[in-house]
Order: C-alpha cells, then structure tokens, then sequence
C-alpha cells in the first residue's frame, strides 16, 4: 500500500484505501469485510468507518437543541426572592438588568454565553450539515475551521447553568434575598447538552466525504 | 489502491432513529409550555391614571387581598398629557372580575396618627390595588386618586350613615366601638344639602348584626371629665380615641324587638353618651329662675336618684329658665300631670338645718307625683309645694283673719304635745280670710270636737296690765321660734277645771306673776266627757289669734285612737 502517494491530488480517503482510523488511539487498521463489529487491534475501541448514523442524530439532536431554545428563552432561568417579593427573570431580562445597572462586561459574556453561543451552534452545525445533504463542494475547510470553533466554545455554553449553581449557592440569606433556578434553567442546559451531543455525534469526514478533485 | 475483495455496501438503516425520540420529546414539551402559556395568559387592561409616580413598567404590580394579579406592561401619557394609560396585564383569574365598577388605587407608604400603613410599598414600590366592582366586563378604567372610602371590601359588613351637626375630632379611619371592642371605622364623611355631616361608617361583618334600627351612636373623641362635689371621674374609650377620635354605639334598653339595620340606614350621631341614653325620655321644667341647677342636678324622689338635669337654658322669651332633664325608664310613670317639681336646697332654720346633704351633694330637684295623664313638660315650683303628699290623719280646716307666722309644716299642739301639722293654707276665695289646712294625727284625732277652739300658738304671748301684772305665755320653744298652732276641747257644760299648778308643774304655762285668778277657779266642777261631736274630715273651725285663759283649763277626758 502505497499511502500518501499522490494524496494531495487525489485525496485519498483511508475508507476508499480500506482502512479504518480509530477515533480514541487514531490507530491505522486495515477494514475487515464481514465482520460485525470491528474493534482496535490497538485499543480495542469500535472502529467505525463513519459514525454510526451520523447525520440523522446529530439532526434529530439539533432540532431537539433548536425546539428547548424556545423555553430557555422565553421562560425565567431564576428566580430572585428579594424581601419576599419574588421576580422571576428571564435571560433577556438579566442581560437588561445588568446593562442598566453598568455591567457591560458581565452582560456582553452572558449574552454571547447565553444566546448567541447556542444559536450560533445550532445554526452552525445546521448549515455544515445542510452543505454535507447539498453536496457542496466549496468552503470545506472553512466549514472544517467553523466545527472545530463550534466545538470549542460549545463548552463555555454553560457557563450560565455555572452562574446560576453558584448564586443559588452563594445567595442564600433567607427572607432577605434568595435565588432558587425556574424552568428556563433545565431547558437551557437540555440545549447546551443535546448541541453538545449534536457536535460529537456530527461525523467531521463527511464534509470532505465526495470531494475528489476539488480545491480547497 | 485496488483491491479484489467487494466492499459491502453501504446502507443507510432503514428505518427512523431511536434518536428522533428526543426532537419529539423536545417539541412536545415546548408545545406544553407554549399551550399553558397560552392558557394562562393573562388579560390585557388599561388603567388611566392622573400621576403615575411611582409606576414602573415591568414591576409595578396590582395587587389584591395581598396576592399580585397584575403586572404594569407599559405606561404612555396621553396625548392632552393630562392623564397616563397604564397598560396593565391581569392573571386569566381576573377576566371576569375587571368590570365596569371596578375601582383601582394607587397604594402608597401613609403615616398617620392610627398607624402607619402601605409600609411594605417603601421597600417593594407602590403598588396598584383594587375593588372589584359590578357592571359590564370592561377593559379601560379610570383610577381613583385616593383610596376609595370603602377600604374593607369585606363581605357581611354593614354600611351605614350617621348623621351630626359637627365632624369634631373624627376623621378617616377613626374607629367605631361596642362595649370598647372596634366594631368598625369611618369611611368617609361629607356635608349634606341641609349643612349636616354625613359620615359613612363600616360595621365589621361580626358586630353587622348588633346594628338595630333603634341603636345610638355617640361621640366619645377626647377625655371625658366630669368634677363635682361628690368626686370627680374621668372617662375615656380606647386611648386612640383621644387623637383619632371615635365613634360608640349601644342599644337602648327599653327598646325590647329590634328590627336589623340595613345598609345604609341613616342614625343620629349624639355628642355623648350622656345625650345618646336620654334621647326620647327628655322632659322640660320651667323654672323661674337657675338657682343651684346645673347640668348635673340630679332628680331624686323619696331620695333616690331617679334622673338627671341635662341642660339648663333661658327660655325664648329670657323670662325664664328652661330645664332639660331626663328621668331613668322605670320612673318614668311619675312624670304625670299635677306631678310637681322643685328645687331641694339646705335651709338652715333656727329650729333646725334641712336638706344639709344638698350642701355635699349639690341641690337637686325632687318631685311629688300627680295622677294626670303622662307629660313631658311641667311648670316648677319656686319653693316646695305647700301641701305634702297626703297623709292619713283627719284633716281639718281652720280660718284665720290672718295667717300670723304659720307656715307648712308648723306643728300643732294639744296640750304641748305635738299632734298634727299645719299642711297648707290659701287665701279663701272671697279673700275675707286664710284657710289654713291641718292635719291631725290619727291617734290624736278624737282630741278635735265640734266644739274644740284653736289658737294661733306662734310666739310668746304677753298679756300686761296693770292690775293683773304681766302675764307670758307660749306653747313649746319652737313655736316661739316658728310658729304653731294650739287647741283644745272642752268637757261637758264647758267650765274651765284647769289646774293650772299641775301645768305650772310641767312647766307649760308659765306663770309668773299674782295669778290668783287661775288659782281661785281650779275647783269648779270638773266635767270628764268631752262636749261635741268627732269631726270629720274637713271640719271647719275658726283659729283664734288669742288663746282665752278658760281654754287653757278645760281637761275633758277623751280616749285616744290608735
């Protein structure tokens, strides 16, 4: 097996070479026809050739992360019990209230943790996976660059599920001031995790599956 | 690379994913959320305001029996820039009570002397609170700009009016009492056409039912503070009557069915609780003039209290003085016409003090009562009524060229011994002489014959001659002093038996000089039978001015009665 000969032109893919990459130890091995399962001779993980059903979970997960962003929204994410007055507040309502208080710094993080973060994942996963069903053939690495983005701050989206297990904790002063999570908190944190899923789920080869003699 | 060995193809699974639960999960979830949003959303409503200080959007909250059922959406000022629309979002639970009459305020921090209220709006803001009201469902409202007067929206109380010349120290909010226990409070007040106060008053539902139609009212703002001789005593109802004032009610007791009060019934609101009690059982006495009446003189009969003056003005015409006084319920039979009122006041007299109680006590007013028909007003007497209640005894008549120094209750003698009372005396109708009532005694009453012959015993009686020497003669000391009246009754075939050493002997008789005329006749006959007739009732006899010395002798004896 000649590999990596001529690569650059033809691009070679390890399937079309009949081998399989194990995504844990990234072991090279060769496909074995027939078999049920394949296993790292390495490590002994599954080796799949592409992830398992890939595109149909990473949707069903994105839509699933798309329907919750509604209630996180729209709902309160907690609760602030002030002197026996309870205000529940939303995301949105936060964000305002610390911009009127001055907090610029803290809003601008909440609002890009809170909001634009999920809806950028969401859309963004969307669209790689809408380019993959369209088969275009243009901005591969660009979509390739936007996933490994997307990947990475997809963690930080909890940061607002962080805030809130704090100040719960934290503000607690009785009939004074406390701070107790509402509704909005559990859907947030379902949409940050199925994006999460819908990231991992998301198989990266299949932007570059068919792309044979094109440019990059 | 080419290989020999066929891949296996490729296939999609068939079939949709386990993992397309979690969307369906997701979306009927969201479709749950969205449906109950939809469900409670709540009910759009606009409420104008003139000022809306302390209105903010998003915070601002309506709150009713302590529970937020609205929030401020937005707040716009009119294009007059007179008013605010305040734009108000209502739980679903308020569709059907956002009615025409329905009534909102604004609730703010108020300090006042009762207490300080709406305190929790200086730490969570003013707050919107509301009445519902009747009417048509409604969706645009005007606020009011102060609380309305009916605060307590509470079911089962009573609202009624009362109806009084002044307002005095009571406001908003000052409270109403039964038996000391706050029975309700003031809502509001307001002046009627005819210049009267008009002041709304809520009964709590509890006390609702102990509002009859005959109940009083009474101020009872301030210290009451009452002095006089026989102590002093001060009153007050509940300590926040003294800043606040407050208003008491009772039933009265005479007033035995009692028919319910219903709302907005009107009662008179009496100054105080002296006024409220006597309202109705008021009787007026004419006097000539105020002397010791005050407005506190009791009213006593046979020395019990009985009743009390209440106020005590000149009359219309400044001739005399009119007395307002009431007398207790279960007396009230005594006020009859003929029933005679007059001032009790201490007489020092040189035969003793009377009425020396009124000197502690203050004067009062005493009455004998007619038999008439009931009456409210009576003309007093300027001094006790010449004849007392009647008495038992024989009542007999004298007439006299003049009545000398005899008064009421002058004493009359037989023999020294006090037997009887002069009860009256008049002028007679053709004004030849004075009719002078007496009363005898029962027991002493068989001493009066068709013959006996009664003389004016007042003072000291001196005969002076020249030939007999001076002679002084009086009946007891107190006739001396007071007045009195003497008789005597002879024996059969009238001849003086007197011994007059026996009455020197008492003492009686005082003679003092060469009476030997006296002595000289002591052994004529003496006859032991009375001459004349028992007299009846009414009997007439003529009151000597002087007493003859015979008179003095005749000792018939006559069996008393018993």
């Amino acid at each position: 097996m000649e590999l990596g000969k001529g690569m650059d032109k033809e691009r070679l893919t390890a399937r079309e070479a009949g081998l399989v990459n194990c995504l844990d130890c990234h072991r090279l091995t060769t496909k074995e026809h027939g078999a049920l399962q394949m296993h790292c001779s390495h490590c002994g993980a599954m080796l799949h050739l592409r992830k398992t059903n890939g595109m149909a979970r990473t949707w069903a997960l994105l839509i699933t992360s798309l329907i919750l962003l509604f209630p996180a929204n729209l709902l309160p994410i907690m609760t602030v019990t002030y002197l026996g007055e309870r205000e529940p507040n939303t995301i949105i309502q936060g964000i305002e209230h610390f911009l009127q208080s001055g907090d610029y710094l803290i809003a601008i993080i909440i609002f890009f943790a809170s909001i634009l973060v999920p809806i950028f994942k969401i859309v963004g996963i969307m669209l790689i996976m809408i380019s993959i069903q369209k088969k275009w053939q243009t901005w591969l690495k660009h979509r390739t660059l936007m996933f490994r983005v997307i990947k990475f701050i997809g963690r930080w989206s909890m940061l607002d599920i962080f805030v809130i297990a704090v100040m719960v904790a934290l503000v607690n002063l009785g009939t004074l001031t406390t701070i107790r999570p509402a509704p909005a908190a559990t859907y947030f944190a379902a949409v940050v995790i199925s994006t999460m899923l819908a990231s991992n789920t998301f198989d990266t080869r299949l932007i570059w599956e068919g792309s044979f003699g094109m440019r990059i | 690379m080419e290989s020999n060995i066929p891949e296996p193809e490729m296939k999609s699974r068939s079939g949709i994913s386990p993992i397309w639960i979690l969307p369906i999960v997701a979306l009927l979830v969201a479709g749950w959320i969205a449906y109950k949003a939809i469900i409670d959303s709540g009910i759009e409503a606009t409420i104008r305001f003139e000022n809306a200080q302390g209105i903010e959007k998003g915070k601002t909250r309506v709150i009713y029996r302590g529970m937020p059922i609205g929030l401020v959406k937005d707040l716009s000022i009119n294009k007059d820039f007179k008013s605010t629309e305040v734009s108000v979002e209502f739980v679903k639970q308020a569709r059907e009570q956002l009615r025409k009459n329905t009534r909102f305020w604004m609730v703010e921090p108020k300090i006042s002397l009762k207490g300080i209220t709406g305190l929790e709006t200086i730490l969570r803001g003013n707050y919107i609170t509301m009445i519902p009201g009747d009417g048509a469902i409604e969706r645009h409202f005007v606020a009011l700009s102060k609380p309305p007067a009916i605060l307590s929206a509470e079911p089962g109380g009573l609202n009624i009016r009362l109806i009084a010349d002044e307002l005095g120290s009571l406001s908003q909010g000052s409270e109403v009492y039964y038996k000391g226990i706050k029975a309700g409070e003031i809502l509001d007040f307001s002046l009627n056409e005819k210049g009267k106060v008009i002041i709304e008053v809520h009964i709590d539902a509890k006390f609702a039912k102990r509002v009859k139609k005959s109940t009083r009212f009474y101020n009872v703002s301030g210290i009451t503070f009452e002095a006089g001789l026989s102590g002093f005593k001060v009153s007050a109802e509940a300590l926040s009557t003294l800043l606040m004032g407050g208003i008491a009610f009772f039933k009265p007791e005479e007033d035995g069915k009692s028919i319910q009060a219903i709302d907005s019934d009107s009662f008179r609101l009496f100054k105080n609780i002296d006024l409220a009690e006597q309202e109705g059982k008021r009787i007026t006495l004419l006097f000539d003039e105020a002397k010791g009446i005050y407005g506190k003189t009791q009213i006593r009969y046979k020395g019990v209290e009985i009743g009390g003056v209440f106020s005590v003005k000149l009359n219309k015409k400044m001739t005399g003085i009119q007395v307002t006084a009431s007398v207790q319920k279960q007396y009230r039979s005594l006020l009859r016409e003929g029933t005679q009122f007059w001032l009790v006041e201490p007489s020092l007299g040189l035969a003793g003090a009377k009425n020396l109680e009124t000197i502690v006590t203050g004067t009062y007013i005493t009455l004998r009562p007619g038999k008439g028909k009931p009456k409210r007003t009576f003309i007093a007497l300027g001094a006790p009524p010449t004849y007392q209640e009647p008495r038992k005894g024989l009542k007999i008549i004298l007439i006299a060229e003049r009545l000398g120094s005899l008064k009421a209750n002058d004493p009359v003698y037989f023999r020294q011994i006090k037997v009887g009372e002069v009860t009256g005396y008049r002028l007679s109708k053709d004004a030849t002489s004075a009719i002078i009532n007496v009363d005898i005694e029962k027991p002493y009453a068989p001493l009066v014959r068709t013959t006996s012959k009664f003389w004016n015993a007042s003072g000291i009686n001196i005969d002076f001659s020249l030939f007999k020497g001076a002679k002084v003669r009086t009946e007891s000391m107190q006739s001396i002093l007071e007045g009195g009246i003497a008789f005597a009754t002879p024996g059969k075939k009238s001849a003086a038996t007197e011994e007059t050493k026996f009455d020197n002997a008492k003492g009686v008789v005082l003679e003092e000089t060469k009476s030997k005329n006296t002595e000289t006749e002591g052994k004529s006959s003496i006859e032991k039978q009375p001459s004349g007739k028992p007299v009846k009732n009414g009997a007439k006899f003529v009151l000597h001015t002087e007493v003859k010395d015979e008179w003095l002798k005749w000792r018939p004896s006559i069996v008393l009665g018993k």
